[in-house]
């Protein structure tokens, strides 16, 4: 270290000039004659920053951090304070470089829901549930209230599977009485706009109630389809869609009782394959038919069966059978589902 | 969410939880603690109290009654007595937090980059039996390096030795991270054990840790004074080891820097060991602008020269050197982001 009195000048008030530390520290390395290369070479810092340093020219030296170090440790080789001198450097740059900034690098968010779009979202649904629930108790409503009540018509519908049809002005004036449970035997009589009855199996048919009053016709007569009961009988122990049919339609019911529903069964003596359509070749059912059960089939014009096992099938007409579709085993298509064909056996299509 | 309702009644704190002291920064309130790390335990009919912490406590190391122990709860810069430093951190905490908010605090501590997870877990605990909500643990040359105000978060190489009490940390730090650290247990208290051990051989004389470190502060030095001088001279109590009488004697800065040789040129080692290590762009970078020294071990005189001298690149001393950690560590506290970031390790 170089003896050197200390400086009185550097004061608070030569501090505004920036670069007053540089040229401080310029004029004693001058005053003692040294060599920047000598001291860059001793202090170990580059010779660039130290001429920067004396310049004043404060951008060129690194962080403050170092430049502070670097003026500590190049005013204490020349003898100075370098205490004072890096205080007054400070000075110098402060409000120049703000500190260096905690800026770390954090991995991209993936894209994902904001968090705050999440937390609203949550929060709106909270609210919502709640006032469904505060809506439902202060009401004192259950869920089942809330669903519309069912249109009239419908809720026969979805009740009694066969709803009475009203009288066809054309046809037999036959609504029946009753709710006809599957009743094969009941509404497509009237061959009206109502929707037929989908498929009835005669092994359903003990459990349901009585179907539709009889006809004049004497239909119905099949084994296993329980007496036609007037509608009449039929009306008061039934249910109110029961009621409700009756009320559609009482004035036929009464007048007439109402025609068969079919002349045609269909029997299984072995487990067959049966397909029924219309005459549009809208299925009407298909299903492997087991044995000793049977189906009606609804009266309804132009049907047509296709069946895997001719032989196993036995098709009454008005109760008798009628000659075989073929033998065990055999595979018939658009067979003609009318009584008249299939009793003289043309029923078969050619 | 709550954490910041939280964190707008407790005073969060960050705790720069050294070997030698323990410095307590509060969030807006900047440092507000500086104690020594001394616990002293007074002990009867075998139950423990606390009967002292900090200032009061260290005055009575070395000179207390057999009921009374005075323990310095960390040890090379980790929890060796995992008790006492859960009271140290408590009584710390209780004096500094207000008691009036009823939030428990959020703490940042700093532990050594070479502590284990063991050691983690221990201050870690400590600090969460005390009255934590969250803790959070920041690497201490990290911390040091945001204190002395370093750009950590650039890609720029930086690096930091960080003399403390117990331990010395080297770390070459880029883009908030730490590239590559390095920790050697040497510090302050290896120096005085230094000092001690060089006085009883030389002089049969025996000193006691504090003399030892009133020494090293007085007259310690990393280089022995030019041209053959003695430099400065200091005179020293203890007692004599040959005749076991108090005695007094001077020694001279020559003599302590011969003392510290040893745990100085561990230092210059650890620093070497890491240079490296140091990948060639970061080394490129710390080339230009050097090193830089922090702790309490960066105030004994001359460190820097030598250690420039060792490696050829310029060394300055951080401004408040032994503050730099506790203030890195508040300034971590004080930006949540950076909490954030700490939070996933």
């Amino acid at each position: 270290m170089m003896e050197q009195p200390p400086r009185g000048d550097i004061e608070q008030d030569s501090i505004d000039v920036v670069g007053a530390t540089g040229q401080d520290l310029r004029e004693q390395r001058e005053a003692l004659g040294a060599d920047l290369v000598e001291i860059a070479e001793t202090l170990c810092i580059r010779r660039g920053f130290l001429e920067a340093l004396e310049a004043g020219d404060y951008d060129a030296l690194p962080g403050p951090t170092y430049a502070v170090g670097f003026v500590r440790s190049y005013a204490n080789h020349l003898g100075l304070d370098g205490d004072k001198l890096a205080g007054q450097y400070k000075i110098e740059i402060s409000g120049e470089r703000p500190t260096a900034k905690l800026d770390f690098f954090t991995p991209v968010q993936e894209s994902r829901i904001p968090r705050g779009a999440m937390v609203l979202v949550t929060v709106l649904l909270a609210f919502a549930i709640y006032g469904v629930w505060y809506y439902m108790n202060a009401r004192d409503l259950t869920f089942s209230d809330l669903i519309p009540e069912v249109p009239p018509l419908f809720g026969r519908t979805a009740e009694a599977p066969a709803p009475p049809l009203p009288a066809d002005p054309g046809a037999t004036a036959s609504p029946q009485g009753g709710p006809a449970g599957d009743a094969a035997s009941a509404g497509p009589a009237a061959a009206s706009g109502a929707p037929p009855p989908p498929e009835v199996a005669m092994d359903r048919q003990a459990a349901v109630p009585p179907p539709p009053a009889a006809s004049a016709t004497g239909a119905g007569a099949v084994a296993e389809i329980p007496p036609p009961a007037p509608a009449e009988a039929a009306g008061p122990p039934q249910s109110a869609p029961a009621e409700a049919a009756a009320v559609l339609a009482p004035a036929p019911a009464e007048a007439a009782p109402a025609m068969v529903s079919t002349r045609i069964e269909i029997r299984a003596k072995a487990d067959s394959w049966v397909q029924v359509r219309t005459a549009e070749g809208t299925l009407l059912v298909t299903r492997i038919l087991s044995q000793g059960t049977s189906y009606a089939v609804p009266p309804q014009k132009g049907l047509r069966l296709t069946t895997g096992n001719a032989g196993g099938l036995e098709i009454l007409v008005d109760g008798v059978p009628v000659p075989p579709l073929g033998p065990f085993g055999a595979v018939r298509h658009d067979v003609a589902l009318d009584p008249e064909r299939l009793k003289a056996g043309t029923a078969l299509a050619r | 969410m709550f954490s910041r309702l939280f964190g707008m009644f407790s005073a969060d704190m960050a705790i720069d939880l050294g070997t030698a002291n323990t410095l307590v920064y509060v969030k807006g309130r900047g440092i507000v603690l500086n104690e020594p790390s001394v616990v002293a335990i007074h002990e009867s009919r075998g139950r423990k109290h606390v009967l002292a912490v900090g200032d009061e406590a260290k005055m009575m190391l070395g000179r207390t009654p057999g009921h009374i122990e005075a323990i310095r709860p960390l040890r090379d810069g980790v929890i060796a007595d995992f008790e006492i430093a859960e009271e140290m951190i408590k009584h710390f905490i209780r004096k500094v937090h207000n008691r009036r908010s009823f939030a428990h605090p959020q703490i940042v501590i700093c532990v050594p980059s070479g502590s284990t997870a063991v050691e983690r877990r221990a201050i870690r605990e400590s600090a969460e039996s005390a009255g934590a909500r969250r803790v959070f643990l920041i690497e201490e040359p990290m911390a040091a390096a945001i204190g002395a105000g370093l750009p950590v978060t650039e890609p720029t190489g930086s690096m930091v030795v960080d003399v403390g009490g117990g331990t010395t940390e080297v770390a070459v730090l880029s883009l908030g991270g730490i590239v590559h650290a390095r920790c050697v247990r040497v510090g302050g208290d290896k120096m005085d054990e230094a000092i001690i051990a060089y006085i009883r051989r030389n002089h049969n004389l025996l000193v006691g840790e504090g003399s030892a470190e009133r020494i090293k502060k007085e007259i310690g030095s990393a280089c022995p004074p030019a041209d053959g001088e003695e430099g400065e001279v200091m005179e020293i109590k203890g007692r004599d080891l040959l005749n076991g009488v108090p005695k007094e004697l001077i020694i001279s800065e020559r003599q302590i820097a011969e003392s510290l040789a040893e745990p100085v040129s561990a230092i210059i080692e650890a620093v070497k060991v890491a240079l490296e290590h140091t990948a060639p762009e970061l080394a490129a970078d710390i080339v230009d602008k050097g090193i830089v020294l922090t702790g309490g071990g960066a105030l004994l005189s001359n460190l820097d020269y030598v250690l420039r001298h060792a490696t050829g690149l310029p060394v300055s001393i951080a401004d408040e050197p032994l503050s730099c950690v506790v203030l890195g560590t508040g300034r971590a506290l004080e930006e949540t982001k950076t909490l954030d970031v700490l939070d996933r390790y």
